[in-house]
């Protein structure tokens, strides 16, 4: 416990030094006890950074926090104060400028999901009873998933230790899908122009059984990252979802229902809208097992958003064009496996968020998919895909803006299980 | 120079890690977290408002309530449902703020019996703008963020503790008698005594 303090608060003091001594702008980062105890007094405030800082980099520096705990033997429940107390100790004393309470929000809530999917992600790379070169691989990029428990696996020598593997590290079923291929996104006539086409990568990882028993947060969860060469930026889409606790485990039926509350994080970045959202989502699902390789799956999710971003055309900030607010979704998901992978599987989304912060609107986002995939192997594959995204923002003093863009994917797909 | 305010920060702030320090002689008799628990309390509590490019806000102190209830979901960790409320002040502006929200405890180290709480839910910002010469009252739903800090000392069958807490309201644009506050954020310090069973 007090190494995991220590750990989570010496992030914050690295990332401070390292600031002071790269940043455009080191004196927003001379931080003394008046600047502290200014930031008290004055209390938070929206900021307005760039999209992919508050949504991405701040989650993701939350996971440092986090796993500050975890891979000090803390739970998950155990280690969500240190994620806490790493973003608020940062907001008040890593910076010179007034705290910001989206910061607090997305470093916590998002560094708890992001931390414990790269927690558990590190320790399936990593393997206790390997040597020699296929150990320092492994460690390497166990190291590069999760920073904090690379770090403390070399402070306590258990980076070349032969010993027991951790729980985590054989999950009830695990698969990693690489699909790579070509991506082309129309504009609102539905064009599909060479501007908009280029190379699609997506790696996707589902962490144990959904039809599992949860015993523990996250043990099953999936998770999902797309980069792509054209359109919007380098990376389009990151989205993960893990199962908190399960009401009632089901037993192992021909016809199954589930409900589960999950935690998710998003990351949206596509011509019709810009999204980042942490939520929770209470999830219902149903498995029709027709034969032993053929069964039909939906899955029903109402969503709460605990803080969400959206672009927006008025929000009149010198760097940000996007706005704040909490708000509810839902979605659905329906997969047809076949001989174990998805042969068909088709979702639709809709958001709903209220600004808090920034334009005094409300935004109404949709994102739909289906996708075919075919392994001609147990490994190798095709997948093609048509997806479609839109927005429609509803301004009390400016004029509503709807856009959406559709997409088709195809490609080469890879599988490891 | 420091200012009346800034001088009633720092001895709340002084007086609350005190009693905290001194609290770890309570923390043999304390009995491990398990099962439904509830709390009670009252605090003082100074509260400011500040948005988008609006003038720095002076703090207005008032009293406030705090309930909660919950489920220790381990001997560290609570869950549970916290409803808080500002009272009116008898002289200056006619506001008050609440919160509903889910909040979580952590009591991380057993000999220690300090207990950290983070919430989020609903806050609602009551207050009153005069319109044509008459009073209107106006209410705005937000979102509401807590963090807080507090001890418990068993004493019979109850325990008893100071706890100290930072509630903020995120409400949006709100009306003012003059004109539309962008971007409001509610800022209000506690600092009270709460009864917490078991």
């Amino acid at each position: 416990m007090p190494l995991a303090v220590t750990e989570a608060l010496g992030a914050n003091v690295i990332l401070n030094l390292f600031d002071q001594a790269t940043h455009a702008h080191p004196e927003e980062f001379k931080v003394s006890w008046q600047s502290v105890w200014d930031n008290i007094q004055e209390g938070f405030e929206w900021d307005d950074n760039h999209f992919t800082t508050n949504n991405f980099a701040h989650p993701y520096n939350g996971n440092i926090f986090f796993n500050a705990g975890r891979s000090n033997g803390l739970s998950y429940y155990e280690s969500m104060p240190l994620a806490a107390a790493g973003s608020l100790t940062w907001e008040y004393a890593g910076e010179v400028n007034r705290p910001s309470f989206n910061d607090f929000i997305n470093t916590t809530v998002g560094g708890i999901a992001l931390g414990e999917m790269f927690h558990r992600t590190a320790a399936t790379i990593r393997d206790n009873r390997a040597t020699g070169m296929r150990r320092v691989w492994l460690e390497t990029a166990g190291f590069l998933v999760d920073p904090v428990g690379g770090f403390n696996r070399i402070f306590r020598g258990e980076v070349s230790r032969v010993y027991a593997n951790p729980q985590e590290r054989d999950p009830s079923a695990l698969s990693v899908w690489l699909r790579f291929g070509v991506r082309s996104r129309g504009d609102q006539d539905f064009r599909f122009g060479s501007e908009a086409t280029g190379s699609v990568t997506d790696l996707r990882l589902l962490y144990g059984d959904p039809w599992g028993e949860v015993k523990k947060p996250f043990d099953t969860y999936s998770f999902r990252i797309e980069a792509a060469s054209a359109d919007s930026g380098f990376l389009n889409g990151l989205r993960g979802e893990g199962a908190i606790v399960e009401l009632g485990h089901p037993d192992e039926k021909p016809v199954m229902h589930r409900y589960l509350l999950t935690q998710c994080f998003d990351f949206f970045d596509n011509a019709a809208y810009q999204y980042g959202g942490q939520s929770v989502q209470m999830r219902w699902m149903k498995r029709w097992k027709k034969t032993e390789n053929s069964s039909f799956s939906s899955m029903v999710g109402a969503q709460g958003i605990i803080l969400g971003a959206v672009n927006s055309e008025h929000v009149g900030l010198t760097q940000r064009s996007y706005d704040y607010g909490p708000g509810l979704g839902t979605d659905v998901l329906l997969v047809w496996m076949r001989h174990g992978y998805p042969l068909l599987r088709g979702e639709y989304s809709i958001a709903w968020l209220d600004t808090k912060a920034g334009d005094n609107a409300s935004h109404w986002l949709h994102r739909g998919d289906l996708e075919a995939t075919y392994l001609f192997t147990d490994n190798l594959g095709a997948s093609a895909a048509a997806g479609y995204f839109r927005r429609d923002s509803y301004y009390d003093d400016a004029p509503d803006v709807h856009q959406w863009s559709p997409e088709w994917r195809a490609g080469l797909t890879l599988r490891t299980h | 120079m420091a200012s009346r305010t800034d001088i009633a920060h720092a001895l709340r702030a002084g007086l609350l890690a005190l009693v905290l320090l001194a609290a770890p002689r309570f923390a043999a008799a304390a009995p491990a977290w398990g099962g439904m628990w509830w709390s009670l309390g009252g605090a003082y509590s100074s509260t400011k408002a500040d948005c988008r490019d609006c003038e720095e806000q002076e703090y207005v102190d008032t009293g406030s309530f705090i309930g909660r209830v919950g489920y220790a979901v381990s001997p560290r960790v609570r869950l549970g449902g916290e409803y808080t409320r500002t009272f009116r002040q008898q002289t200056g502006p006619d506001a008050t703020l609440s919160t509903v929200s889910a909040v979580a405890q952590w009591n991380m180290v057993r000999a220690v019996p300090i207990i950290i709480e983070v919430g989020y839910g609903i806050s609602r910002a009551s207050y009153s703008v005069e319109e044509n010469g008459n009073v209107v009252g106006i209410h705005r739903n937000g979102i509401a963020l807590n963090l807080g800090v507090g001890s418990e000392w068993p004493i019979g069958p109850v325990a008893i503790g100071p706890y100290g807490a930072m509630y903020v309201g995120g409400l949006g644009d709100v009306q003012t008698p003059t004109t539309v506050a962008r971007d409001v954020l509610v800022l209000s310090w506690f600092a009270g005594l709460q009864v917490t069973m078991p």
